[in-house]
């Protein structure tokens, strides 16, 4: 922190006035000018820029767009009512409140439902006529008056989405009146903080960077054309190296700030958040990739369904999500190295990851088979031709499946 | 007698809403007072009541009763409730952001303020006596034509807000940065201008500290605007910027705690409260002049010059990362400062200013 750095707390004398400091510093300005520093034009760039974005994402919404962002905002459901919570065991408690009141969610969000449609129905109803006489045959005195029918319209989609709004809030403010009076007291953060660095642990155990370079290029490769990617968990921001060499914009989301800051000194677009959180800031269909390396089975099964659900929705059609984790399938994983990091949470079965996906509504989802056991580690054939050394080599073939499948699978899934 | 309040909608952690609660405590040691407003969240349903209620619940005695009419926003359904009142009217004037902020964003919001400014000059007339929570915004009511115009400051209980816990997990990943962190807390919308911030901390990052951090604090209430502010976060490639967006007040005290100094870019301020929240917090201040940021900061914070750039601001930030004896003098002329918004003095000057219509 600047305020506790003993470097920073040396410096020049404060001046008398503030007027004399900034007179100090609107010199300083002017020097940094002439010394180049500050190159010509600098600030009216920035304003350009910034300008320049306002344009790019604004786009005026027609009538149409205002009947479809509100037909979209009265999806009413109980799954998007977060349950999630830093508070120990928060979220089990939120998802058991939940369930019981689900009864009582589901006839308010009927009923919610109910009045949603109607209101729709009627704009709709009100918004065909409107948009025949909107046209560019329209005369100029008749122009002006759809643009104040449309205006009024507007006035009315807006007080309808407050409504809507208010109600979808009454609903939480009940279930939320229901957890304050049942919620246990006197919760504790029981989140792992190990006093090591995860950068040590990175170093000891995921093998070198050269190796994980040449581990995940092919993956990298699957992101070609898929700008912008994500990459939740990234490391020691290996798979972000890869994309930058090939050219493909991506930035990462870590919750460790030393490895934040590590992949920042690298040139790294990083960012220090929690995954799923971050997700949740994007605008739906803003990635073009998202990569997960080994994170997953480092997920509960609520935040692994909510990832893959909000992957649905922040991957844009014909965008990418990979994601690659030990495979529970090889028992071999459980003796050498699942149980080596203590923030594992449960392995995650491919045949349940790839329905996941489908579920999610991907329209193409394939897995890659990765990382064998090295040859000298797997049962090997005995000599001969005879029946005894047949069933006994088709016995190994048996076991080799069994112990030593590859140890880590990906999921390439095309949105 | 009774004294009611008016406001347009009311919501947890808004500042009209805040001061209406604060004068009914106020109020209802003189008797029976309430708050009616036209929209309220549901969190308040039980201490607000609809503007609906106000003629079956008030007594509304003409020229005997008093309605005190909170304007910060327009609204048709409270300008006309006020137009159709025989009481007699206090106006509390927070100011209303000029329109032509929002125009580019959101047209409709725009409308509303443009509404708002016309109810303003509609009730010059009307009003028996105008209420401004700055001096600044006195001015603009003595220039509509305003007769009798008090300035009452703003309850602001810095002490109350000190005292709460901050959030551990908060204060740990920022204790955790290294460089010096500028805080912002305050809205996302395009008048409080973290557009210009970020472009300040951008030519901060580029050419003067690149070590630093930035936070911004603050609901994106306005999506056009959040929308390019996002977009022009994400292409300026900050990774030491955080935008932390529905922060929790415990959150909000780790920020502060564990922040170098507090920076706005802000163009429109009725009073702009977080400056003082900062200077509690014993954390020097940047801000441009505009509004009654002047009024509010007083000589504890270092007032850059209204039109200044981001260039400007930047080479400020790192001053004041780069000079202890600075940050010491701002922090110690900040406590001088709050003790000119004693709690205490601004809840009499309010009902000095009732006893005078009363």
């Amino acid at each position: 922190m600047g305020v506790e750095d003993p470097d920073q707390s040396a410096g020049p004398a404060a001046p008398t006035s503030v007027d004399a400091l900034v007179e100090q510093l609107r010199a300083r300005v002017e020097e940094r000018r002439r010394d180049g520093a500050y190159p010509p034009g600098l600030e009216e760039d920035l304003d350009a820029h910034f300008r320049h974005v306002v344009a790019s994402r604004r786009g005026v919404l027609s009538l149409r767009e205002h009947l479809e962002a509100l037909r979209e905002s009265s999806a009413f459901a109980a799954e998007r009512i977060s349950t999630e919570s830093r508070a120990r065991a928060g979220s089990w408690f939120h998802r058991a409140v939940a369930r019981a009141v689900h009864r009582q969610t589901q006839g308010v969000l009927e009923q919610v439902h109910q009045f949603a449609t109607a209101v729709q129905d009627t704009l709709e109803a009100m918004a065909e006529p409107l948009e025949g006489l909107g046209g560019p045959a329209a005369g100029a005195a008749s122009g002006a008056t759809v643009s104040q029918q449309l205006e009024t319209l507007h006035a009315v989609v807006v007080g309808q989405r407050r409504e809507l709004n208010a109600q979808r809030a009454d609903l939480l403010a009940i279930i939320e009146r229901r957890i304050r009076v049942a919620r246990p007291v006197d919760v504790e953060d029981t989140a792992f903080r190990p006093w090591y660095e995860n950068e040590r642990f990175e170093s000891a155990f995921r093998g070198s960077r050269r190796d994980l370079l040449a581990r995940y290029r092919d993956l990298a490769e699957r992101f070609t054309a898929c700008d912008p990617v994500l990459d939740i968990g990234f490391g020691r921001g290996e798979l972000l190296e890869l994309l930058a060499e090939l050219g493909v914009e991506a930035r990462g989301v870590e919750s460790d700030p030393l490895l934040v800051k590590a992949a920042g000194d690298q040139g790294l677009d990083a960012v220090l958040d929690d995954g799923n959180t971050y997700l949740r800031t994007l605008d739906d269909g803003a990635l073009g990739g998202l990569a997960l390396i080994q994170v997953v089975e480092h997920l509960t099964a609520q935040e692994l369904v909510d990832l893959v659900a909000l992957a649905a929705r922040k991957v844009r059609p014909g965008g990418r999500v990979v994601m690659e984790t030990v495979n529970p399938q090889s028992l071999y994983v459980f003796a050498r190295s699942f149980y080596l990091d203590p923030t594992h949470v449960r392995p995650v079965h491919p045949g349940y990851l790839e329905f996941l996906f489908q579920e999610a509504g991907f329209s193409a989802v394939e897995l890659d088979w990765r990382n064998p056991p090295r040859e000298r580690e797997i049962l090997h054939d005995v000599p001969g031709d005879d029946d005894a050394a047949r069933q006994m080599n088709a016995n190994i073939a048996n076991l080799n499946a069994l112990l030593f499948a590859p140890q880590d699978y990906a999921i390439i899934a095309t949105r | 007698m009774e004294i009611h309040q008016v406001i347009v909608a009311a919501a947890p952690g808004d500042a009209v809403t805040n001061t209406a609660l604060e004068y009914r405590r106020l109020l209802r040691r003189v008797g029976p007072s309430e708050i009616y407003a036209a929209h309220r969240d549901p969190s308040l349903t039980d201490d607000v009541l609809p503007l609906s209620a106000y003629a079956s619940r008030a007594s509304a005695r003409a020229g005997h009763d008093v309605l005190v009419v909170h304007l910060s926003i327009g609204d048709v359904t409270v300008d006309r409730f006020v137009a159709e009142r025989a009481e007699r009217i206090v106006l509390v004037y927070h100011n209303v952001t000029p329109p032509e902020y929002f125009a580019p964003y959101d047209p409709s919001f725009a409308r509303l303020l443009h509404q708002g400014r016309i109810a303003l000059a509609r009730l010059t007339e009307r009003a028996d006596l105008a209420i401004a929570v700055s001096r600044y915004n006195a001015t603009e009511l003595e220039a509509l034509g305003y007769r009798e115009v008090r300035v009452v400051p703003l309850v602001v209980d810095v002490d109350e807000f000190r005292a709460v816990e901050p959030d551990t997990l908060m204060s740990e990943r920022l204790a955790a940065l290294d460089g010096p962190t500028f805080l912002y807390v305050g809205q996302i919308l395009p008048h409080k201008r973290p557009d210009l911030l970020l472009e300040a901390y951008h030519v901060l990052v580029t050419t003067l500290l690149p070590e630093a951090n930035l936070v911004i604090a603050g609901h994106a209430r306005n999506a056009g605007y959040a929308r390019a502010f996002r977009g022009q976060l994400a292409e300026l490639s900050l990774p030491n910027a955080r935008f932390l967006r529905g922060v929790s007040d415990a959150e909000l005290v780790a920020c502060f705690e564990q922040t170098t100094a507090f920076v706005t870019a802000s163009e429109h301020e009725g009073v702009c409260v977080p400056l003082l929240e900062a200077m509690s917090f014993d954390r020097p201040v940047v801000a441009r002049d505009y509004g009654a940021i002047a009024e509010t900061m007083g000589d504890a914070g270092l007032l850059l010059p209204s039109g200044s750039g981001a260039i400007l601001l930047a080479e400020a930030l790192a001053e004041i990362a780069g000079s202890a004896p600075l940050r010491d003098d701002l922090v110690a002329r900040g406590r001088r400062r709050l003790a000119a918004f004693d709690p205490d003095a601004a809840r009499t000057a309010f009902l000095d200013a009732m006893l005078e219509v009363a």
